[in-house]
């Protein structure tokens, strides 16, 4: 199962990858396909985002008690504003470690 | 090393760690790690297998998490399709997020340059080490790291940053709400299907908002 799930993945990962690069032609793609394409980022990046702050042992959890969301909010406003990986990840750990230690 | 490349370490290193808290061995997070090359699907189909998902729906997640790859694939193609297969099987394992928005800057800015193949191998034989190397550290030295440290957490806030960059306009911030507001109501699917399903609403939402935007704009 495990090795099935690794060598699948990659499989499938690398033949979307290959797929217009390899065979196809990019005029084969219709213009509402690429439409389509466009709105894949953001909406499953969001989609991986929200459960990982939000949802904690199986449940939806937005309490005080999980400093993850507020955490997640200061991270969001440095995102927005630097549009940097590095000063996100900076901001949004001190955040929660902070809180951590507030609520400890 | 490129700034971006340098928000690639913390990254590879939580997926290492994810990966044996999941319940990889060293051995199969590493093999993942090559062979797929791509850190938001090591991610994501680690935590699945590990919450105890079928395999058709790990595969089926996979392939919604990386449709974004094909239009990577078409991106490239007018200045790539002409290569050898080889150079093509080369340049497409190596494409990532981060070689094709660098690739696609410097072709669009020197369309004359010679030996596009060269600039997108090298971008991506770079990345590939570092994230490798990442990796493995999070593999090896990560289960050290104690628990209060929430370095999950990192990996949530990558994704944060990263969908900030794809946010352009308001179709896209409409995919993002839409996708994400999604999942506080398909987490409770059974068998992990709230993730593929969550991206699935999202996508049609931003393709709606799109569609609404240019009819009202259109009168």
């Amino acid at each position: 199962m495990v090795w099935a799930m690794i060598f699948g993945a990659a499989a499938i990962t690398f033949l979307l990858r290959f797929s217009f690069l390899g065979t196809l032609k990019p005029d084969a793609i219709p213009p509402r396909v690429r439409e389509l394409l466009r709105f894949v980022p953001p909406a499953v990046l969001a989609a991986i985002v929200v459960p990982a702050l939000a949802i904690r042992d199986g449940s939806v959890q937005l309490a005080v008690s999980n400093p993850r969301p507020a955490a997640a909010l200061v991270a969001l406003v440095v995102a927005w504003l630097t549009r940097s990986v590095i000063w996100t990840i900076v901001a949004g750990m001190a955040a929660l470690w902070v809180a951590q230690w507030w609520l400890a | 090393m490129t700034p971006a490349l340098i928000g690639v370490v913390p990254f590879g290193v939580v997926t290492g760690v994810v990966s044996i808290a999941g319940g990889l061995t060293p051995l199969e997070a590493i093999v993942m790690s090559v062979v797929t090359f791509s850190g938001i699907v090591q991610l994501v189909a680690v935590q699945l297998y590990a919450a105890g998902a079928p395999l058709a729906v790990i595969l089926a997640t996979v392939a919604v998490l990386s449709l974004r790859l094909v239009m990577y694939s078409v991106g490239l193609a007018p200045w790539l399709g002409h290569l050898p297969l080889r150079w093509k099987s080369a340049v497409a394992y190596l494409l990532t997020d981060h070689a094709y928005a660098l690739s696609v800057v410097e072709f669009t800015h020197h369309p004359q340059r010679g030996n596009k193949h060269w600039y997108l191998l090298g971008t991506g034989v770079l990345a590939w080490v570092v994230w490798q190397g990442s990796v493995a550290v999070g593999v090896f030295v990560g289960a050290r790291v104690p628990a209060h440290w929430s370095l999950d957490f990192a990996f949530a806030l990558t994704f944060l940053a990263l969908l900030r960059q794809v946010v352009v306009d308001r179709p896209t911030l409409g995919a993002a709400l839409v996708g994400g507001g999604m999942t506080l109501v398909t987490y409770a699917m059974p068998f992990q299907l709230g993730l593929v399903t969550a991206g699935i609403v999202g996508i049609a939402a931003g393709i709606a908002w799109h569609a609404l935007e240019g009819r009202w704009s259109g009168r």
